[in-house]
């Protein structure tokens, strides 16, 4: 089977400041792909540069078996879905309205008629338990509703390459499982997922694959009890981990104690 | 049924157009003294030469229509550039293209060139917007950030009002002073029908380019970077919105010189009646300039003395205490 996605000595610079450096790595579809790494290490240009809103200056990006670049605007934005890190609303627009954004690439042209978005749009809202929270304002919502309903957008659009940056930083325990139960579900179904994660606990419950960047570079790529229990891992963070072990045989990593 | 129109746009619109079609109808009937509407066509289609018919073609109707389009104009350019920026308080000068449309009308009074052909003042606004828009692609270069373009837009207003300031400044002689000041309030009164075909491609070119940016102004409410991942890229579209506005300012400059406040007040007051949508603002903020404009146009001509009105006077007028309702509005949500 050929790869969904693949990446081949990607580089990118801002100035003379290495953000990505020879970053190579091949995406299956329905994988669930963890990005992990300390602040500044490139995780969320990787993931700018995989949805084609920053282009490298070296290497490539193939999507689907055709370079990034060349797919027409409109049809890549129909397949690959992308959550920024700090996705705002601008104006005071009803959560519905919101995710109805989602299906703008449906809509593109004078006389596009999206026949299949009402019910893209409804299942997004339940999948993300907003139903009943439809008509509220964005502006109003707590924090873990608003990223609900910006991960609703996301889903609406039906994507077959999801890329969300950091999407559960800022819910509660309840709703951060609820939204990694939902990615996982939508992968048993095809769908593929690559999302920048600071929960080591996630990483390891939910992805079946980790990339570990350091400094703009893959230091790792492999099976999550792999690379959470590497000792890269902690020279990569600068910090002492302790093991706990929930269930026979799952490791997971706990930081305990920074490293000088 | 949500991805078609919702009713209540079509009924807002319908709405806003049957106001402007009595608004219009108000204004070629009662202009500074009432006349016979049917009487007066019929008399002026027939070539009988009577002074009401003569009053209604060529001196009322210009004066409507041009109040219609500028209004139109600016209220669209206005919905636009406040979508464009996400932000409520922008209005289309910020571009920079209306100061230097009004610099290229100024220079030609400086110069005197005013008496030459009544098609110089239109075509030295329209180069002026187009030249801002020239300035501002040089300087901003290929890929648009909007923090950019503004920046560079407030420069170039900034210059051109210095460049305003320095031709009053050192104006040739009192008369050429007083005919800048004039210009510079802004009005309709005495348009040519002429004035009006010149600038009429430009509108139409304005309204073509922002109309059909309203889905790219909706995915902007969620930011410059999921835009761009919902397929409406970086590279075109802030200028498709950029140009339509210098283009549609500076004829509305040619047209009638600075007219403020309308860009600003029309998508404010609207943008609540369309959920606060970014592109479903733009029709209705056309209708409403143009009314909005041939209201205070009408204002305007009812309640000069000897010495006239000049339009921009009476939409400033009107702007300023409609901010004070905003603060006013504002204290009281937050008490």
């Amino acid at each position: 089977m050929s790869a969904l996605l693949s990446v081949s000595q990607v580089g990118l610079q801002f100035g003379d400041r290495p953000i990505l450096q020879d970053v190579t790595t091949s995406v299956q579809a329905g994988e669930i792909i963890g990005i992990i790494g300390p602040n500044g290490a490139g995780k969320s240009s990787l993931l700018k540069v995989l949805a084609g809103l920053l282009v490298p200056m070296n290497g490539e990006v193939r999507f689907d078996q055709k370079a990034l670049q060349e797919w027409r605007e409109n049809e890549r934005a129909r397949r690959i879905g992308y959550l920024a890190q700090s996705a705002s609303a601008h104006w005071p627009l009803s959560v519905r309205t919101v995710v109805e954004l989602g299906r703008l690439p449906w809509r593109r042209g004078w006389f596009a008629r999206d026949s299949a978005g009402s019910a893209a749009v409804d299942r997004a809202l339940s999948d993300a338990d907003l139903i009943g929270l439809e008509h509220r304002l964005v502006t109003e919502l707590s924090g873990g509703e608003y990223m609900r309903a910006m991960i609703a957008r996301v889903l609406a659009a039906e994507p077959e390459l999801i890329l969300a940056d950091e999407p559960v930083a800022a819910l509660d325990v309840h709703h951060q499982l609820h939204v990694m139960e939902l990615l996982r579900q939508r992968a048993a179904n095809g769908v593929t997922v690559m999302l920048v994660l600071h929960d080591l606990t996630l990483a390891s419950r939910f992805c079946s694959r980790l990339i570990l960047l350091e400094q703009g570079r893959i230091v790792m790529q492999d099976s999550p009890q792999a690379v959470l229990n590497s000792e890269a891992l902690e020279r990569v963070y600068r910090v002492q981990m302790k093991t706990v072990e929930p269930e026979p045989g799952h490791q997971i990593p706990i930081p305990w104690q920074r490293l000088s | 049924m949500i991805y078609k129109r919702p009713p209540s746009d079509i009924a807002l619109n319908l709405i806003l157009a049957a106001l402007l079609l009595i608004g219009l109808w108000l204004a070629l009937s009662l202009g500074s003294s009432p006349l016979d509407l049917l009487a007066a066509w019929r008399d002026w289609r027939d070539n009988a030469a009577t002074s009401d018919g003569i009053i209604l073609m060529e001196i009322r109707l210009p004066r409507v229509m041009a109040a219609a389009l500028v209004g139109a104009v600016l209220g669209l350019a206005g919905a636009a550039m406040q979508g464009l920026l996400r932000n409520p308080l922008a209005e289309p000068g910020l571009v920079g293209a209306s100061n230097c449309a009004a610099l290229g009308a100024v220079l030609v009074f400086y110069f005197g060139l005013a008496s030459l052909t009544s098609l110089i003042l239109p075509l030295a606004a329209i180069f002026g917007a187009i030249a801002a828009l020239v300035l501002l692609r040089l300087m901003v270069g290929d890929y648009a950030r909007v923090s950019t373009l503004i920046l560079a837009g407030v420069a170039l207003n900034a210059f051109a009002g210095a460049a305003i300031s320095l031709a009053l400044n050192l104006a040739p002689s009192p008369y050429a002073m007083y005919e800048i000041m004039y210009w510079l309030m802004g009005s309709v009164a005495n348009r040519s029908m002429e004035e009006l075909w010149f600038t009429t491609p430009f509108l139409l070119m304005a309204g073509v380019l922002l109309l059909s940016s309203g889905r790219y102004l909706d995915a902007l409410a969620l930011g410059e970077d999921t835009a761009h991942s919902l397929g409406f890229g970086a590279r075109r579209l802030p200028w498709q919105v950029m140009g339509g506005v210098a283009i549609g300012v500076g004829a509305a400059v040619a047209i009638s010189g600075s007219i403020a406040f309308v860009g600003l007040i029309v998508p404010h007051i609207l943008r609540p009646l369309v959920a606060q949508r970014a592109g479903r603002l733009l029709l209705p903020s056309l209708l409403g300039g143009a009314l909005l404009v041939v209201m205070s146009d009408l204002l305007v001509q009812s309640v000069s003395g000897s010495q006239e009105l000049k339009l921009g006077v009476v939409t400033a007028l009107l702007g300023a205490p409609f901010f004070l309702l905003i603060v006013l509005r504002d204290r009281r949500s937050l008490t």
